[in-house]
């Protein structure tokens, strides 16, 4: 069946995916949970497919370990109760049972960066003791290398990178400088 | 209307500027406990829940089994409009896909129109998501026909016309009566003054929240998205949206236990209540916003985008308030045409009928969105598409715009744009 639309002309409705009294779903391959990123994630990706780093957050700023671009960390983070933040974390939210940590690294350039994470959870980046804005964000709901990657306009210098709202006790992180 | 001794305003109320969009401020000063439970409820709009039973999870405990997003943020960003579709297919999971079941010829209406039934299998949301365990329902995919015409003076238009369908879905076939309902998550921009707009709306008869009025209050869209589309209980919605067939789905289900606490839950509508509507950060040029605001009103805009609306509400400190708001709305349900309707999978229009979109904070959504879309659905990717889209009630307005010169067309969604 179809209906007429303003401008006349039929809309036709995909009857090839109608079965008898019930509609199908479309025949569709199975999809790679990671394919649904609205960037060009290749790089990310393959880091993430990489042996990870293992590293331990800070509680507190003056111990964080520094990180480097384009590697994968396993990342280690204490209750967040017991976390010392730079300052408190951007985007306020409940944070029973959430774990968190500070870490940090150094940029030989300004430019765009992509911090990319294996959970959902909250990343500020601090810069000359501020937030640094978000460009923008994607991720994918059902892929964990990585779920969801934030990108920054930075600044050369020390930044530091504060986790929170984790619901692990580890996370895998990687950086990198965005495609040009 | 209102209330003996209460105080007037003179300027519009509700507007106020974000300097930091991750601490959107209330429209009125706030202390004390009011204050306290507007951050608790923004702490609770911004948490991502997580899966009833993970351990240690506390208050963040309550997501799915199945369900949209895990916060109301990830829909709402910040109380701002959800990510429309951008390409052709599956629509964003910040999308909310409802599902009606239309009765079959000479059966009977819904005895409420503000939740009609669903799917029998898939319930009255198709949830992309699910926690680990569990299957998700499903997927909806938009193909888009572009439809390319001009307007009287020559200049070209495009809209895209969308077709939904489902997919990858998870429980088995879908009805042929039920019509695929897609919903981007609107602002939550002054909503409690949109609320204290005075005059009821009738008990079974069009609401003020909701693409189509379906909800009479802030309280009723709010537990109806809790427990429908991420499916955490709360005390007025003690059920999530699984149905008989999903049995795995409704074994977890406690009625008696729901998983938003009753202090919660207040906490998050005080959020809302008195979330402001944020200004736009470049101020635009009076003059250019007059004669902008006249052409709006000569071309028959306003007619339903009223500029003002009267409120009559209680302060924090108790005292009524009268104040005029100016959020371009006459909270009313108007039929807009076949063009916008909702359809059955079969392709037959289901509701052509849509609550007047309150245009206030555009100003401030267009500085800050890199691929706005609007309408219901998303369909439209700027203001004068979504013009365009106006039909049935509206056709004569949408004519008129058509018609205007060129610079005119242009003064007006300048003006629109920068609200």
């Amino acid at each position: 069946m179809a209906g007429r639309s303003r401008w006349g002309g039929e809309r036709l409705v995909w009857l090839a995916a109608l079965v008898v009294g019930t509609v199908a779903s479309l025949p569709v391959a199975a999809a790679d949970p990671c394919d649904g990123f609205s960037w060009n994630v290749a790089h990310e990706r393959a880091l993430f497919a990489a042996p990870a780093a293992p590293v331990t957050a800070a509680v507190a700023a003056g111990s964080a370990p520094m990180l480097e671009l384009d590697k994968l960390y396993d990342i280690t983070l204490a209750p967040q109760d017991k976390v010392s933040f730079v300052l408190a974390p951007a985007k306020k939210a409940l944070a029973d049972g959430a774990f968190a940590g500070m870490v940090k690294l150094h940029l030989a350039v300004s430019g765009k960066y992509r911090v990319s994470l294996s959970e959902g959870f909250w990343v500020d980046v601090i810069a000359e003791g501020k937030f640094a804005p978000t460009d923008d964000f994607t991720g994918a709901h059902e892929c964990r290398a990585p779920r969801k990657i934030v990108q920054y306009s930075l600044p050369a210098g020390d930044l530091a990178l504060q986790f929170s709202n984790t619901h692990s006790a580890s996370v895998r992180v990687t950086i990198t400088a965005a495609p040009k | 209307m209102g209330a003996a001794g209460a105080t007037l305003t003179a300027a519009p109320l509700g507007s106020m500027p974000y300097i930091n969009h991750r601490d959107p401020p209330p429209y009125l000063p706030l202390s004390g406990p009011a204050a306290d439970a507007y951050s608790l409820g923004h702490a609770v709009f911004n948490t991502d829940f997580l899966a009833a039973g993970t351990a240690g999870a506390g208050r963040r405990a309550g997501l799915g089994p199945l369900f949209n997003t895990a916060s109301c943020d990830e829909c709402h960003n910040e109380g701002a409009h959800g990510r429309g579709p951008v390409l052709e297919g599956p629509l964003p999971n910040t999308m909310v896909a409802e599902l009606e079941a239309v009765p079959a010829v000479g059966g009977t209406a819904p005895l409420d129109a503000a939740d009609p039934p669903g799917d029998p299998v898939y319930g009255q949301v198709l949830s992309p998501l699910a926690v680990e365990g569990f299957t998700p329902e499903g997927e909806i995919v938009v193909h888009y026909h572009v439809v390319q015409r001009s307007y009287p003076d020559g200049s070209l238009w495009t809209l895209r016309d969308p077709e939904y369908m489902p997919t990858h879905l998870g429980y088995g076939p879908m009805a042929m009566n039920i019509v695929i309902k897609p919903r981007l998550a609107p602002a939550l921009f002054g909503l409690g003054l949109l609320e204290a707009v005075p005059g009821q709306p009738a008990q079974g008869g069009p609401g003020r929240f909701g693409w189509q009025g379906a909800a009479l209050t802030i309280r009723d869209q709010t537990t109806r998205a809790l427990s429908r589309e991420m499916g955490v209980t709360n005390t007025d919605r003690p059920v999530d949206d699984c149905t008989a067939s999903q049995t795995q789905c409704r074994q977890q289900r406690d009625p008696q236990a729901p998983e938003m606490s009753g202090e919660l839950l207040d906490a998050l509508l005080t959020f809302e209540k008195w979330l402001s509507v944020p200004q736009n950060p470049v101020t635009p040029e009076p003059r250019q916003q007059a004669a902008g605001l006249k052409l709006f009103k000569a071309t028959g805009c306003s007619g339903c985008h009223r500029p003002e609306q009267p409120v009559v509400l209680l302060q924090p400190n108790g005292q009524p308030l009268r104040a005029m708001i100016a959020p371009y709305t006459d909270l009313a349900v108007h039929d807009l045409g076949v063009g916008l309707a909702d359809r059955e999978l079969s392709g037959a229009v289901h509701s052509t009928r849509w609550r007047t979109a309150p245009l206030w904070g555009m100003g401030y959504r267009l500085s800050r969105e890199k691929y706005p879309t609007f309408l219901h659905d998303g369909r439209a990717r700027s203001v004068e598409e979504a013009v365009l889209w106006h039909d049935g009630e509206a056709a004569v307005v949408r004519e008129r715009f058509e018609h205007l010169p060129r610079v005119q067309r242009v003064q007006l969604l300048r003006f629109v744009g920068a609200l």
